[in-house]
């Protein structure tokens, strides 16, 4: 039987990937139609700072946050005469962790859905009298709706699992910063193997149904709107 | 209308042409940057260099406008007062909204109808697509998906709509309809109507003014005739096609074949399909081409390829001997010879003779072989024969 504190956690976990994929998907669709229709040759470096938490180890990057977040660096001096509280091991500073982790997750679909989408869609659009804000709505949205769809499962899925980034900034706090796979760890460490297992289970077929549900989308109308539309 | 357009490598253009130019064909070979050309005019070539200005003869005082690449829609000063230009492009490929069915695109057009925009109805009439209304887009077929294409711009209601090889799949004669049908009704909305079309007849019959591209480059622009005589000479198209305008003579039950009849200075032509009537007597109210008890004669013309003319030395018209309807009396006018690596090789050297009927030209293919049998030299009087579609 699950312990109150697993609840809180799960609350806490869905609401971190919940709030962290909302604002990757307002910040990062602007900037990936503008990397989509961006030529310029500094712009594999641009990609590459973008994709590094791809391949990072969540501790190096949980280890320059945790400096950044600090009350002696710039932003954590800025964020405490801000709010009042620091910003390390707080729910904000999980959120802005979360956001920098997974932005590759929800920037990759994003940018390959632009670059799918075949740009005289947006000129006849534009031919038709409408504003770019109108464009984006019922156009482009409409058209890239699988990668829109996939960017928001990947980043929620991904702020789910995440650990090493939490473990460094967020720290083990119950119902602040203690997320599902912190409070495993913390199971384990415990030596509750029923605990563990359930929330194990739990976040293994949630995981596995994600993706199902995101692969099974994608083969439907995922592939993008190409020339060869009518 | 007046255009300067600067793209680099690809396009370096300007042209001048009447505003009374209502509609106007772009033609040149493959490759020639057509396509470019028109995309940088609406403003989709964000690198390209452009200065339009629509109605040049209208508002002489017009600044230049600055073309927004986010926009198609330009603004230009007329005397301190901004006018809004709206321009449509239909390109080859209809680009028609997937997400939505053809009712869904028509929809979204109507969404910022201008002042010049046809109803729905009446624009999906015109363009043969009423039974679609209700089909999803991919189940359209090509003409059906351009057809739907053009409704749309139509609805939207530009104030020039541009068409890059929009009607490419559809057949000659549906083709040919629908182009009287937006022809009379850009006439009718005063919609300055920009054609680019590999189909030189289309251009010939319904266009009023004629742009000829090559290599990016403006090569002639003016009038069909000028253009086509133009082109003709400089060989930059292969088969050109020469207009002949006429009286079209009312049918009669005494002439109960399935032509129209056209009559041009006395001698009367047949053509099958391809006569395209002036649209300033043409219109749709009967009532408005009598005056009095006198019915005006309904002008008309039909379009003639090089291909299909022949030359004959016997001056006679009318030969019974001859399965070639049409004939018309001329006079050789000018001699251009062609010659291309191939024809060289193969010791087949073609020309274009150009025949001058009163005040009309018409243009005729011939191997220098013949040139030679038949002595023809500049002045000398012939009958041309020719079959028409």
């Amino acid at each position: 039987m699950l312990e109150h504190s697993a609840f809180t956690a799960v609350g806490l976990t869905l609401k971190l990937a919940f709030l962290t994929s909302v604002l990757l998907m307002v910040l990062v669709t602007p900037l990936a139609w503008k990397l989509a229709n961006w030529q310029h040759k500094l712009k594999p470096v641009f990609m590459s700072v973008l994709a590094l938490p791809l391949v990072l180890p969540p501790t190096v990057l949980g280890f320059y946050l945790l400096v950044a977040f600090s009350p002696q660096s710039p932003v954590g001096e800025g964020w405490q005469w801000l709010t009042g509280h620091q910003l390390a091991f707080s729910f904000e500073g999980l959120v802005i962790g979360s956001f920098i982790y997974s932005l590759p997750f929800a920037l990759q679909p994003l940018y390959s859905g632009f670059t799918q989408l075949d740009k005289r869609y947006v000129e006849v659009a534009h031919s038709l009298g409408f504003g770019k804000i109108e464009t984006f709505f019922s156009i482009i949205l409409p058209l890239c709706k699988a990668p829109f769809i996939v960017a928001f499962g990947l980043s929620f899925a991904h702020t789910i699992g995440e650990f090493g980034v939490v473990l460094m900034i967020g720290g083990n706090i119950p119902g602040e910063t203690q997320v599902l796979s912190i409070a495993l760890y913390e199971h384990v460490e415990a030596l509750e193997y029923g605990q563990a297992h359930a929330l194990s289970l739990g976040l293994l077929l949630f995981s596995f149904l994600l993706l199902t549900l995101l692969y099974r989308f994608n083969g439907k109308g995922g592939q993008g709107w190409s020339s060869i539309s009518r | 209308m007046e255009f300067n357009i600067s793209l680099e490598n690809r396009i370096s253009a300007k042209a001048a042409l009447p505003s009374s130019m209502q509609v106007v064909g772009i033609t040149g070979p493959s490759g020639a940057g057509k396509s470019s050309l028109l995309r940088a005019l609406a403003g989709f070539e964000q690198e390209a260099s452009v200065s339009v200005n629509w109605f040049a003869e209208d508002a002489k005082p017009i600044a230049s406008a600055t073309v927004n690449a986010h926009s198609a829609t330009k603004e230009i000063n007329v005397n301190s007062a901004p006018i809004r230009v709206r321009v449509g492009l239909v390109f080859q490929q209809p680009m028609l909204f997937p997400h939505v069915n053809v009712k869904g695109n028509l929809a979204l057009a109507e969404r910022h109808a201008g002042s010049k925009a046809l109803t729905v109805e009446h624009a999906i009439a015109g363009c043969e697509c009423e039974h679609l209304l209700h089909k999803s887009i991919g189940s359209l077929s090509g003409g059906e998906a351009q057809r739907v294409a053009l409704a749309r711009a139509l609805v939207n209601g530009p104030d020039v709509l541009m068409l890059d090889e929009s009607l490419s799949a559809l057949d000659a004669a549906l083709r040919s309809k629908i182009l009287r049908f937006l022809v009379k009704t850009c006439g009718r909305l005063n919609i300055k109507l920009i054609m680019v079309s590999h189909d030189v007849q289309d251009l010939a019959l319904f266009c009023d003014g004629l742009i000829s591209v090559v290599d990016g480059a403006v090569e002639a622009t003016g009038s069909v005739a000028y253009v086509m005589a133009k082109i003709a000479s400089q060989g930059s198209v292969e088969n050109p096609c020469a207009i002949l305008e006429g009286e079209v003579i009312q049918k009669s039950k005494d002439f109960p074949y399935p032509f129209t009849r056209l009559n041009v200075s006395g001698n009367v032509l047949y053509a099958k399909a391809t006569v395209q009537c002036d649209n300033k007597l043409n219109t749709e109210n009967k009532d408005e081409q009598r005056v009095g008890t006198y019915q005006y004669p309904q002008r008309g013309k039909i379009a003639v390829f090089a291909s299909e003319v022949s030359i004959d030395t016997n001056t006679q018209v009318n030969v019974p001997s001859s399965s070639i309807l049409n004939a018309l009396p001329c006079e050789v006018a000018e001699i251009y010879f062609s010659e291309t690596p191939q024809s060289k090789e193969h010791q087949l050297q073609t020309a274009i003779v150009v025949l001058s009927h009163g005040n009309q030209a018409l243009y005729a293919r011939v191997s220098t072989l013949s040139i030679e049998r038949l002595k023809l030299e500049p002045g000398l009087s012939v009958v041309a024969r020719f079959k028409l579609q």
